[in-house]
Order: C-alpha cells, then sequence, then structure tokens
C-alpha cells in the first residue's frame, strides 16, 4: 500500500493535467514514454473490418521498423503480401513476388499516405501532427494518442487514427475515409541498437 | 478673338466653324476627364492583344480566347527557402503579405476524391490496367483483390467492396500526373532540381486588371520578396502570370509616355519660343497639340474597347509632328505685311495637301491585320487632323496680326547659302555614282527578320521568371497547341485518344512534359463501353472473392453501376471547372449546317523546336487535329505583309512624284528625290549596321515618306527659302525629338519604328536644301 500511494497519487495528477496538457507537451510525454533505439521489430496481428461486409478479415504478420529508412510490413497467413513503406515510395509485392511500385514523384497520393503510416507506424507524430489535430491522455508509462485530419484535402483519405501503448506502440486503428477499418495489435516487439548491414539491405 | 476679319459671309461662317469646334473639344475634353479612372482600367497592356487573330477560322479564334481568359486571371507564385520546413514557413509569409487583396487560392485544380467519378467507375480504367486486364488469369484477379483486401490499408475514399481489384484507384491516382503538385502539410510542394517549391496559385478577382490593384499587388510582392530574403538570403520566389506583364507593362508605358510626352513638349515649347518669340505662337502650338490629343484619345476609346498602351506610348510620340502644322503656317508669314484673313484664305490649299500626305501614310498601317496597329493609325490620323483642325480653326483669332521676323532667320539664310546645292559636274556625277555604290553595299548587307518575339517581348527578367515557373509547374504553353474539330462530340473524343496514344512516345521522351486534354478526365463513350466490357469479364472472379469472404450473393451489384460519363453530365459538374476551357464545343459552321465540335490539347514544357515541327508533322497524319503555333503563324503573317507593304512603299515612290506633278510640273523630281535619296540611305546604313528589316522598319520609311514630301512641298512651295527651311528645320528637329525619344523605348516594335523614323526624317531634311534651286536663298 505504502508503495503504490504515491504511484496513485502520479496518475492522478497525471489525470488533472491530461487535459491543459497541450500539443507539443503532450506528443513530448509520449515520445518520452517510447523506446528511442532505432530498430525495433515483432509480429502484428491485422484486423479489416471492411465497409458493408460483415466478416472480419485477419491478417498475422511480422514488421520491421528502421528509423530514417522505413517499414516493412509482412503479411504472412492468410495471403503473404509484404509493403514496404519508405519516404517517397510504396513497394507492394505479393506471394507470387510481382511488384508494384508506386512513387511519390509520379502520384502524389503516394507521398501523403507513405508520411502518415511512417508517421503512425514509426511513432514520428510531430511529422503527422502537421496535418492531423491531435488528442490523447497519458496515465502513468500507458499513453493513448487521436489524430484527426486538419483539412479536408487529407479529410478525404483518412477519418481517424488512434494509437494506443507505452514503451512501444500497442494498439492502432485506422479509419479510412471510406468506412473500411484496420486495427493492428503488435506483439513481441523487441529493439535493436544497431542497423545491420543486412537490414539495411532490405531498404534499397 | 480679338482680330477683326472682314464681315464676308467666309468669315462669319469661320467663326461659327471656330466656336464650333471650340464647343467640340471642350465637350470632348470634359468627357474624356469625366470618366477617366474608368478609362484608366480599360488602357490595355497585354502584348498578344496587339497580334492578329486569324478571322477565317471560328475554333482557334474561342480556343485563343478560352486560354487567354484561364491565363489572365491567374496569379502563380513559387516559394523555396532552404529546407521543406523553412519553405513552408515563408509560403504562410507570402500568404500573409498578399492578404487582403481579395486573391483566392486556389488548390491542386483536378477533383482527386473521385466523388463526382464514383457513379462511372466501370468505364474508367487507366491503359495499364487495360493492358493487365486483357491478359489476366481469373485467379491472378481474384489474388489482387484478397490482396488489397488483406492489405494494411487502402487510401481513398472508395471502399474495398466498390472497387476491389482498384481499378478505380489507379485511375484516380493517374489524374495526378496532370500536375506535378503534391499537397504536403497543408501546402502544394513541387520539387525541381533538388529544390523544393511552395506553389501559391491565386485566382485574381474581377478588378485585376485596373492600374491601382495591380501597383499595390506589385508592392505587396515585393515586400513579400524583401522580407523573404531578409530571413533567407538564398531564398527563392518565382512569380509567374499576365497580371505581373500587364502591371510591368503599365509602370512601361506611363514612364515612357511620361519621357516621350515631356521630351517633346519641352523641347517643343523651348524651341518655338527660341525662335519666334512670341506668346501667341506658343498658344496657338499649345491648343493645337491639347486639341490633337483630345480628338485622338475620343477616338481611341470610343472606337475600341480597350486602348494599348503601346498606342499611347506611340502617340507621344506624335507631337512632333502635330506641331508641324502650326509651325509651317508661323513660318509662312513672318515678316509678312499682308492681313490675317488674307494670310490665311492663301494658305488654305497648302495646308488641305500637307494634311493629306501624312495622314495617307499612317492609314496604312492600317491595311495591316494587327489590331495594335490599327489602333496607332487611326489615333494618329485623329491626333494629327486634331491638330490640324485647331490651326486651321483658331489661326485667324490667335496668330498676332503681323510676326515680327525673329533674328534667326538671318541665320538661317546664311545657313541655306552655304548649303551644299546639286549641280551637274563631272565630280558630282562621280559623288552620285559612289553613293550608289554605298547604297547597293548597304542593301546587299540587308537582312529580315519577322520574329514576333523579338518584336513585342516582355520585361524579359519576368519572362525568364514566368519560363521557369512554367516549367516547374509544368503550365501548358499558351502558343502551341493542337485544335481538334469533328461531326460530334463523341467523334472529338475519339480524336483525341487517338492523338494523345501518339503523344506517349513524345512524352516518354522527354519532348513534351505532357499534356492537358478533356478526354483524360472524360474518356469517349467507346473507350468507356470497351472498358465495361473488359470488366465484366472478371464476373466469374468476383464470385470467387464473394465465397471467400462469405458474401452475399449480389455483393457486388452496386459496383456494376450502369452510367456512361456524357459531355453533358461532365461540364455541368464542378468537377470538370479546371478544364472546361479546353472543351470549346459547338461551333456555328458556314449557313444552316450542323455545328461542328472541337477541343484543344495543350502542351507543357515543349522542348525544342525540332519537337514542335515533329508534333507539326503529327497533327498532319492525324484525322480532325490541326497543330497551331501561334507565334510561328505570326511570325509567317509578319513576313508576308512585311513584303505586302514593301510593294505599297515601292508603289508610293512611284505614285508620290504623279500625284504632284500637276502642281509642281518639271520640279517635281526636286520634291520626291531629296525624300527618296533618304530612304535608300537609311536602308543602306541599316543594312552596315546590321538592324534587321521588318515590317514596322517598312511603315516606318511610308511614314518618312509622307512627312519627307511635306517639307519638300514647303521648301519648294515658297520663295523664301530661309524662313520655310527655318519652319522645316523647326518641325524636322521636333519629329526627330518625339521618334528619336521613342527610339528609346523598351518595346522593341516602337524602338524599331523610332529609330527608322529618325534616320530618315534626319536624312531627308539634310537632302532636301541640296536640291532646292540654287539661283534662291
Amino acid at each position: 500500500m505504502k508503495a503504490s500511494l504515491p504511484k496513485a497519487m502520479f496518475a492522478a495528477a497525471a489525470l488533472c493535467l491530461a487535459l491543459p496538457l497541450h500539443a507539443a507537451d503532450l506528443l513530448a510525454e509520449v515520445r518520452a514514454r517510447l523506446a528511442s533505439t532505432p530498430v525495433t521489430q515483432g509480429e502484428f496481428q491485422q484486423t479489416r473490418h471492411l465497409a458493408r461486409i460483415g466478416k472480419p478479415l485477419v491478417s498475422n504478420g511480422r514488421f520491421l521498423l528502421v528509423r530514417d529508412l522505413g517499414v516493412i510490413w509482412e503479411n504472412v497467413a492468410p495471403i503473404a503480401q509484404t509493403m514496404r513503406l519508405t519516404k517517397n515510395e510504396i513497394l507492394q509485392t505479393d506471394g507470387a513476388g510481382t511488384s508494384v511500385r508506386l512513387s511519390a514523384d509520379r502520384e502524389p497520393v503516394v507521398g501523403v499516405i507513405s508520411g502518415i503510416l511512417l508517421g503512425v507506424l514509426a511513432g514520428e507524430f510531430e511529422a503527422l501532427a502537421q496535418g492531423f489535430d491531435h488528442d490523447g491522455k497519458v496515465e502513468g508509462d500507458k499513453w493513448r494518442l487521436d489524430f484527426r485530419p486538419r483539412d479536408a484535402k487529407l479529410g478525404r483519405l483518412i477519418e481517424a487514427i488512434s494509437l494506443r501503448g507505452a514503451r512501444d506502440i500497442e494498439q492502432v486503428e485506422i479509419r479510412s475515409a471510406a468506412g473500411d477499418v484496420t486495427r493492428i495489435a503488435f506483439r513481441a516487439q523487441t529493439h535493436a541498437g544497431e542497423v545491420s548491414a543486412e537490414t539495411r539491405k532490405r531498404f534499397e | 478673338m480679338s482680330n477683326p476679319g472682314p464681315s464676308s459671309g467666309l468669315a462669319r461662317a469661320h467663326r461659327l466653324l471656330a466656336w464650333f469646334w471650340l464647343a467640340f473639344l471642350l465637350g470632348a475634353a470634359c468627357f474624356l476627364l469625366a470618366g477617366w479612372q474608368e478609362r484608366l482600367g480599360r488602357i490595355d497592356t497585354d502584348l498578344l492583344a496587339l497580334l492578329p487573330r486569324d478571322e477565317r477560322r471560328p475554333a482557334l479564334e474561342v480556343a485563343l480566347k478560352a486560354l487567354a481568359e484561364r491565363g489572365e486571371r491567374q496569379l502563380a507564385l513559387l516559394v523555396s527557402a532552404r529546407d521543406e520546413a523553412a519553405t513552408h514557413k515563408a509560403a504562410a509569409e507570402v500568404r500573409a503579405a498578399l492578404d487582403g487583396l481579395g486573391l483566392t487560392e486556389q488548390g491542386v485544380g483536378a477533383d482527386f476524391s473521385g466523388d463526382f467519378y464514383f457513379p462511372y467507375r466501370q468505364g474508367l480504367l487507366t491503359a495499364a490496367d487495360r493492358e493487365w486486364l486483357a491478359t489476366v488469369t481469373l485467379d491472378a484477379a481474384t489474388t489482387r483483390a484478397l490482396n488489397r483486401a488483406h492489405a494494411l490499408f487502402t487510401p481513398g475514399n472508395v471502399p474495398w467492396r466498390s472497387d476491389p481489384y482498384g481499378f478505380f484507384g489507379d485511375w484516380l491516382a493517374a489524374l495526378g500526373e496532370a500536375t506535378p503538385l503534391r499537397p504536403i502539410d497543408g501546402d502544394l510542394m513541387v520539387e525541381h532540381d533538388g529544390w523544393h517549391y511552395a506553389a501559391l496559385i491565386y485566382g485574381l478577382p474581377q478588378s485585376a486588371f485596373a492600374a491601382d490593384f495591380q501597383q499595390k499587388l506589385l508592392a505587396r510582392l515585393d515586400t513579400a520578396r524583401d522580407r523573404l530574403h531578409a530571413v533567407e538570403p538564398r531564398a527563392r520566389f518565382l512569380r509567374a502570370g499576365a497580371v505581373l506583364h500587364a502591371a510591368a507593362a503599365a509602370r512601361q508605358a506611363e514612364n515612357e509616355m511620361r519621357l516621350i510626352g515631356l521630351g517633346s513638349l519641352i523641347g517643343t515649347f523651348f524651341l518655338i519660343g527660341f525662335v519666334f518669340q512670341s506668346a501667341r505662337a506658343l498658344t496657338l502650338i499649345a491648343v493645337s497639340l491639347v486639341s490633337g490629343a483630345v480628338v485622338a484619345l475620343l477616338a481611341g476609346f470610343l472606337l475600341f474597347e480597350r486602348v494599348h498602351a503601346v498606342t499611347l506610348i506611340f502617340g507621344a510620340s506624335l507631337i512632333g509632328v502635330a506641331v508641324d502644322y502650326a509651325i509651317l503656317v508661323f513660318a509662312q508669314h513672318l515678316g509678312s505685311q499682308e492681313s490675317v484673313w488674307e494670310r490665311y484664305r492663301r494658305l488654305l490649299p497648302t495646308l488641305g495637301m500637307v494634311l493629306l500626305t501624312p495622314a495617307l501614310a499612317y492609314l496604312a498601317l492600317a491595311l495591316t491585320p494587327f489590331p495594335g496597329l490599327k489602333q496607332m493609325a487611326v489615333f494618329a490620323v485623329c491626333g494629327i487632323f486634331g491638330a490640324w483642325a485647331s490651326v486651321l480653326c483658331f489661326y485667324p483669332y490667335l496668330l498676332p496680326a503681323v510676326l515680327p521676323l525673329p533674328d534667326n532667320a538671318g541665320l538661317m539664310a546664311r545657313l541655306l547659302a552655304r548649303w551644299p546645292r546639286w549641280r551637274d559636274t563631272g565630280r558630282n556625277r562621280w559623288l552620285v555614282v559612289c553613293l550608289f555604290a554605298a547604297v547597293a553595299g548597304g542593301w546587299t548587307q540587308l537582312r529580315t527578320d519577322d520574329d514576333i518575339r523579338g518584336l513585342f517581348s516582355g520585361d524579359a527578367a519576368l519572362m525568364a521568371e514566368h519560363r521557369q515557373v512554367s516549367e516547374i509547374l509544368r503550365l501548358p504553353s499558351p502558343a502551341q497547341m493542337f485544335l481538334l474539330n469533328a461531326d460530334t462530340p463523341e467523334t472529338l473524343l475519339q480524336n483525341e485518344e487517338a492523338l494523345i496514344e501518339r503523344l506517349r512516345p513524345f512524352v516518354a521522351a522527354n519532348r513534351i512534359g505532357g499534356y492537358e486534354a478533356v478526354s483524360r478526365w472524360l474518356p469517349s463513350g467507346e473507350k468507356q463501353r470497351r472498358a465495361r466490357a473488359l470488366q465484366a469479364r472478371l464476373q466469374a472472379s468476383r464470385d470467387r472473392i464473394g465465397e471467400e469472404l462469405e458474401l452475399p450473393a449480389g455483393w457486388d451489384a452496386a459496383s456494376s453501376s450502369a452510367e456512361i460519363l456524357t459531355v453533358d453530365a461532365w461540364l455541368a459538374s464542378p468537377a470538370s471547372a479546371p478544364f472546361r476551357a479546353l472543351w470549346l464545343g459547338a461551333l456555328p459552321n458556314g449557313d444552316g449546317a450542323a455545328p461542328r465540335y472541337a477541343s484543344m490539347v495543350l502542351l507543357q514544357n515543349l522542348a525544342d523546336r525540332d519537337s514542335a515541327d515533329a508534333l507539326a508533322g503529327l497533327a498532319e497524319t492525324t484525322a480532325g487535329v490541326e497543330w497551331i503555333d501561334q507565334t510561328g503563324a505570326i511570325s509567317a503573317l509578319m513576313a508576308r505583309y512585311r513584303e505586302r507593304l514593301t510593294a505599297v512603299l515601292s508603289l508610293a515612290c512611284l505614285l508620290v512624284p504623279l500625284l504632284l506633278y500637276p502642281f509642281f510640273k518639271g520640279r517635281v523630281w526636286l520634291i520626291v528625290a531629296p525624300v527618296l535619296a533618304a530612304g535608300a540611305v537609311a536602308l543602306a546604313i541599316m543594312g552596315y549596321l546590321d538592324i534587321p528589316l521588318q515590317l514596322l522598319s517598312i511603315l516606318a520609311l511610308l511614314l518618312t515618306l509622307g512627312m519627307g514630301v511635306d517639307y519638300a512641298i514647303f521648301l519648294q512651295a515658297r520663295q523664301t527659302h530661309a524662313h520655310t527651311l527655318l519652319a522645316t528645320t523647326l518641325a524636322a528637329s521636333l519629329t526627330l525629338l518625339s521618334f528619336g525619344l521613342l527610339a528609346f523605348s523598351g518595346t522593341p516594335a516602337l524602338h524599331a519604328l523610332g529609330l527608322t523614323v529618325t534616320l530618315g526624317v534626319a536624312l531627308s531634311w539634310l537632302l532636301t536644301p541640296v536640291f532646292l534651286r540654287h539661283e534662291r536663298g
């Protein structure tokens, strides 16, 4: 009991502070809680609720996040496909090895999407906050962030993004403007301080 | 009006006429002053407005008008600081600097949301998806849809269920190729040569062509640029828009009108005051000049919807010509003891004759198809007439009964006596032969240059900025385009599609940056039907997907929408707004015939002349397509009219002696020879100095002919050469002053005109006394 009293007080204080906590402060609070290693990898379970389609589509896979490089998102089951997100490009490869390369240079919207997804998955909230209004709260080492697009142009792509986590991002929900919803739960996340040559190669 | 005229009928009629003319001038002046602000706004500064339109082709006319309207209401700014974040900040500052001017910032142009196109999506396929569909297996198609369903995220506001294969998404994304702009963090960004630019694209308010708005806009832009450079010296700030050229041209026109107008005026009053030393003489000249200006402005604003700034600059140079009448009238009567009315009666025929020759010369300007030159002709003829009419009406009242012979006349007489005269000696013959050889040598050096760009170039720095912005934003060229026409809208769209198929290699080879065409957003009915047929082949795949995802039968019913996108629906939608101008629609096709439909395809970043020629070749072999090269066409037109006017000039050289023969009989060659020699020598000088011959230099020679003949008529018609030489010297020096000042104009067209006239008039003034009969003087 003795040990938990200050903790409860801290939680209460955090709760009180949550409301007046502002823009940069909130994001900085969350950033401070997140692990800051350059490489994060782990597994995910992704559930998609497509608009007007009853059955949720559940996929499992693994991901690799390298700060300043991008994300490799690898669906393993039931369908094998990989998406590699970098700043200016989305490279999709299906199970048969056929690739589709979407370049921001040719299609402006690709840059926007890759920017948002990188912001979400890599925890680059400051970048995300430029196009979105945000809200959220911090409780102890747990936190929650909600993003809504600031302008109508972005609103045509995405309706809302929510994130929850502690040391790692644990859950993500992305609602597209069309009503398709993706929920992601992360597991077994590990961190590395060094970017191996092999890892770097996967982004080339 | 103190001069007592004889109480004859003529004097009464004259007095009535004078009062009437005075009333008319005052009325016109009040009329002009009353609406001055509004009229300032009607001063045209667009140099393209000076160029001819091809009346025989209504489609082209409509196309050019649509382009002009689209272009002239837009302002594009590019801002770049050292990195993206700084650029965003700089863009915000520029935006703030322009706040309150009534500008509306425009988005990326195209509607990428796809709301409007959604019901028609079955007929909309990209070229890549069409190819894919033509050969795809059912399994591969099914995999594509299922992969998309399991993907992390499918962007856009089209739900997976409505576009399971993503074809519609691809089509919408492909629309993005139309522009290099990317919306990033609230700004439209574009990357070029390693620089990140934020693009601020504004629509201008209705008042954009009012002079005060333009100057305010320029001042704000200058402030924004200065502020930007104060923070970040390496920042880039590029501007493009017709309004900037208009503002620059207006500023230049204002400066030049001031320079030429004030220069001519001060020169005129100084010289006349010096020579005649009479306040009344100055009054008559002032009245005559003001009348000329009033009549010219009145005619200009009444006859033309917009008066061009270049016309006004040119008009300012007419001061030197308009003043000639008053000068010549004084000169005739220096020291004369006759009563004013006697002088007046005797002078009338000569006054009539000298109005005619320059007026005819200026009317030659109106023979060209160039609206600008026509306007200048009307302006000149009316101005000269106004000045002349005032001399005619007011001179008996304003001129002193006796105009004393000024001291300077004696100087002139001595000068004239010393002037070299033509004598038929062996030495002079050799001189003439040498002169002929020198002139012939100059003529062989003459070259022609009809390139319109050299003639009507705007502010060079602005043009360079404009070109940079056009290149970065891939703005379409306003001078080169394809013009298409067909019997039906459907055929028109099919023709466009055929043309665009053939343009693809040009895009791939970077010979053009891209194209703008209606069919990019509105495929032909035929193409939509083919796309639907291709998609219909996927039914089995759709069924399989339904089973896989446990979807109810007919889950995809909503996606097989039956509608075909029509021209009318497209035109009626706001989604077509930025590109509607490309669709010229139904154009009347002669009497009672069925209308023809027309559209244009614009090109971005045309690489070079060779590419333009290749594209011209493409048009020849594609049905219903015509290549339009405005600069080329106008340059060709300039060349054609240069040749035509050269013929007119040659004809005039033959006709003038014939017309003057009844008055001067055998002396006619003495009148014509100096001015013809002057013209020939002027051409030779241009040859030696490598000044190219073009339409305006020929026109200038015509004007020189008109004025030179006038001097000679005056000199030869009177016995007292010294007085008249004084007058012609004055007249010529004032003309030289005006046109000499015109030669400093920043508008190359006016510069050429001023230079040639200066050369021609100077020479004919120098040469005329040479041909005077030497027994007098």
